[in-house]
């Protein structure tokens, strides 16, 4: 795994914690899992036939998922301001903070390179942490779609790469996540005027 | 397979088919036809197996591959199964309606009765396990089947509620014996037969409504269709107590006398507490239920006895009282079965079941009141029916531990001697309450004054369990030996019409129904040749009239008296006055159940605060969640790392 590559999933990842289009996170996002599926389909191609499975499910998922979650944001256009929403530092403040610390915690576990452990760590809990800290449900939506990258990454990384079914099964569960949240959230933008997934507390008893 | 086998399988075949054709097609009748056939089927099955002592499929085994068998044991408890389900089958077909309700109820009964069948006859701890949840899980779709009120759906609640926490000690128990390979292989023993013996206790004895853990069936069973209360109050709690038999008798190695004297006190406990609670209760299948609790009761009294007498070294007194556990089982089940569907038949002509609104219904419904009175007489034990044989039967075998050389086993016999007393007095009295209220006297409201007789599906159904329970009344000798034959020790009792126990004399039964049926014919006929003029009875001067009848708080208040420490009435009295006149007095008592205001309400107040705190906790938001998940990713982490965690 190439350095360029590594550092352009972080990055995107960091970055999809401070943007504030839900446009412009879906692209980065989409962008993100096409570089990871070019790479596991050139590699595939003399390496595996798992690693060319790899690549034409991570393609998909980088065409597919971003389409949904694009008419999502197409059918809920006028979007309000989140209130509650942390300034974009703070987010990014926190997210490295906890990456940091997780990736300080998180002992080896056998990857054939350290910087690509490092990276898939990394963007895992960068994922994660985009669930965390944002509140619209696109947002964290988009937080599983990077975090699955990050397993993606440590995936490709493996001798011989992930196993054809457990990559399907993933998918599957994917695009299951993803579909659910863009019905949530043209549900709540359709009810509240907003995708703040934090309004929905109030409607507890 | 032989010809028991075969048996067997058409009945459930029957049934199946049965309930398939009740829930789809446009009248229910026929499929509940086809599901009494197959429990007289199956009942005949039971029978066969059980007279000839020869096992049918497959024994039991430790492990989870499905595996379903009938021996001795689980014969009679088939026999149980079918002598009430049969009957209750037969008075739903022409007690429910030909609607959605009534085919769904069909369904409902057929699955419910399936369920029933596959728990007695399951023989690896997964079927066991799988049937004993699909028979607590059924009868509340029968209730909320039936009727969707808020009343209804609250009793669903705690009934579930509480048979679930209990049930989870079967769950221990059933988990623990199958992995020491004691379903089918060696009984289990040592400290951990004491933790299944625990276990077990509390799991079977939740569902079998022993106090303290009865709380859920004086609100469940009364809400039920009259069938399906009949099949719950008749047939399953009993199917709880043939769990605890195959665990305390066959599974666990002699587990002590402890484990004895603990089951007779909760049956001393559940027998005198549900009569007593049974006679403050205003409606009729309130009342019939906790004479549930009280005649499960006497069947714990009948296995705690034989526990005690294994462990003293008295087989042949271990045997007897098991038999009599056994056959108070059948015979609960019988007269039980009869009471409901009867109490089902007036619901239906009367439209309530509130006993200060009953009355004169003998006159106007003579086969359903002749077969309730019998039902009643026989589970207050009146001689000759079963109820008095059963009862004799453990009464006897309870004064022989009340002899015994082992001082505390001693009083423990003498307190269960007096409990068992007590309990057979007041179920009189119960009884007399209940005859008087709803089938003689006038009655006291207009849909009284104008019932009509059941129609004869419902009535052959209530008159062969009323004939069942003279005939083992009568002939209680001709299975007793055989109920002993399947308890410790396999002892072999002297066969006959009556009861013949060694040491303390006999009950002649068949003589004393004889003698009892020419005084019968005796006083009829002295009766009849009596010459009196006819007059109005004598009620203070003045014509009879309903409101002057005994009233159901009326008739107990002598005991509610005597017994106000204890049962803690609460009373009210209103008087209104006008200008120096006494308008109006109201009048109102309750009798609290003590349980549910000092033990289940605490413990469900602590439960609900507990819940508030827990509630904080779960916020519903995702982002929560994550949090949570990532500090505990966090703390595992962390705990690695510092090598507390290897």
């Amino acid at each position: 795994m190439t350095g360029a590559v590594t550092w352009g999933l972080v990055v995107s990842s960091l970055a999809v914690i401070v943007v504030r289009r839900r446009s412009l996170a879906i692209a980065l996002v989409a962008a993100q899992s096409l570089g990871l599926g070019l790479y596991a389909v050139t590699q595939g191609s003399h390496t595996s036939t798992a690693l060319a499975v790899t690549g034409t499910v991570l393609i998909a998922k980088a065409l597919v998922l971003p389409a949904l979650l694009f008419f999502t944001v197409r059918r809920a256009r006028k979007e309000r301001l989140i209130a509650t929403e942390l300034p974009a530092l703070g987010r990014l403040a926190i997210s490295v903070a906890a990456a940091l610390a997780i990736e300080q915690l998180i002992p080896r576990f056998g990857l054939t390179g350290a910087g690509t452990e490092h990276a898939a760590v990394a963007v895992l809990a960068l994922g994660i942490l985009t669930a965390v800290v944002r509140r619209a449900v696109l947002f964290q939506a988009l937080g599983f779609l990077i975090a699955e990258n990050g397993i993606y990454l440590a995936g490709l990384s493996l001798p011989g790469g992930l196993p054809v079914f457990i990559e399907l099964g993933l998918v599957f569960d994917l695009v299951v996540i993803v579909s659910v949240a863009a019905a949530f959230a043209a549900k709540i933008h359709e009810q509240l005027g907003s995708g703040d997934s934090s309004l929905l507390e109030a409607l507890r008893d | 397979m032989g010809a028991s086998g075969a048996l067997v399988l058409a009945g459930v075949l029957a049934i199946a088919v049965g309930a398939l054709s009740a829930g789809l097609s446009r009248s229910p009748r026929t499929g509940l036809m086809a599901q009494s056939v197959g429990m007289v089927l199956l009942g005949v099955a039971g029978v066969w197996v059980l007279a000839s002592g020869h096992t049918v499929g497959a024994g039991f085994r430790s492990d989870v591959r499905p595996a379903f068998g009938v021996d001795g044991l689980s014969g009679f408890f088939l026999l149980v199964i079918a002598v009430v389900g049969a009957p209750a089958t037969l008075f739903a077909r022409d007690a429910l309606e030909a609607d959605w309700q009534g085919r769904s109820l069909a369904l409902a009964t057929g699955v419910f009765l399936l369920a029933l069948i596959g728990f007695v006859c399951a023989r690896d701890v997964s079927t066991f396990l799988g049937f004993w949840e699909l028979m607590t899980l059924v009868p509340a779709g029968a209730i909320l089947l039936g009727r969707q009120d808020r009343e209804a759906r609250h009793g669903v609640f705690v009934y579930l509620a509480i048979t679930h926490i209990g049930g989870a000690g079967v769950w221990v128990a059933m988990l623990v014996l199958a992995q020491h390979g004691a379903l089918g292989g060696h009984p289990l023993g040592g400290g951990l037969a004491a933790f299944v013996a625990c276990a077990s206790l509390v799991g079977f004895s939740t569902k079998a409504g022993l106090m303290p853990l009865h709380s859920w069936l004086p609100r469940a069973h009364p809400l039920a269709p009259a069938h399906i209360s009949a099949l719950m109050s008749g047939v399953m709690i009993k199917l709880a107590l043939y769990g605890l038999v195959r665990v305390l008798f066959q599974w666990l190695a002699p587990p002590g006398l402890w484990v004895g004297i603990t089951l007779m006190a909760v049956g001393a406990l559940s027998c005198l507490g549900g009569v007593l609670y049974a006679l403050m209760q205003h409606e009729l299948k309130r009342l019939l239920a906790f004479h549930s609790i009280e005649n499960v009761g006497i069947v714990a009294l009948g296995l705690g006895a034989s526990l005690v007498f294994g462990d003293i070294g008295q087989p042949t007194w271990s045997a007897i009282a098991f038999a009599a556990a056994l056959l108070h089982a059948l015979n609960h089940a019988l007269f039980k079965g009869l009471l409901f569907l009867g109490a089902g038949a007036f619901s239906k002509a009367v439209g309530g079941l509130e006993l200060d609104r009953l009355g004169g219904l003998l006159l106007r419904m003579p086969w359903t009141g002749w077969a309730f009175a019998l039902g009643a007489m026989a589970i207050a034990g009146l001689p000759p029916l079963n109820g008095f044989a059963s009862e004799w039967l453990t009464l006897q075998s309870l004064l022989h531990l009340g002899v015994a050389s082992h001082l505390g086993v001693a009083l423990a016999g003498a307190l269960a001697t007096a409990a068992l007393a007590g309990t057979a007095a007041l179920a009189v009295y119960c009884f007399v309450k209940v005859i008087g209220l709803v089938l003689l006297g006038l009655p006291r409201r207009a849909e009284c004054a104008q019932a009509s007789e059941v129609p004869v599906g419902m009535r052959a159904s209530m008159v062969f369990l009323a004939a069942a329970c003279v005939a083992l009344g009568v002939l209680p000798g001709l299975l007793v030996p055989t109920l002993a034959a399947l308890g410790p020790g396999r002892v072999r009792l002297h066969e006959g019409a009556g009861l013949n126990v060694p040491g303390t004399g006999s009950l002649p039964t068949l003589a004393l129904a004889l003698a009892l049926l020419v005084l019968v014919a005796g006083l009829v006929r002295l009766a009849r040749s009596r010459r009196a003029a006819p007059a109005p009875t004598w009620v203070c001067g003045q014509p009879p009239a309903a409101g002057l009848q005994w009233t159901s708080a009326g008739f107990t208040k002598p005991l509610r008296l005597v017994l106000e420490t204890l049962l803690r009435t609460r009373r009210e009295v209103q008087v209104t006055v006008s200008s120096g006149v006494v308008e109006a007095v109201a009048y109102e008592a309750e009798v609290p159940h003590l349980f549910d205001t000092l033990l289940y309400g605490p413990v469900s107040r602590g439960a609900l605060h507990a819940a508030g705190i827990a509630r904080r906790v779960q916020s519903g938001s995702l982002r929560t969640y994550l949090i949570y998940l990532l500090a505990l990713l966090g703390v595992l982490l962390a705990l690695a790392r510092t090598g507390v965690l290897r």
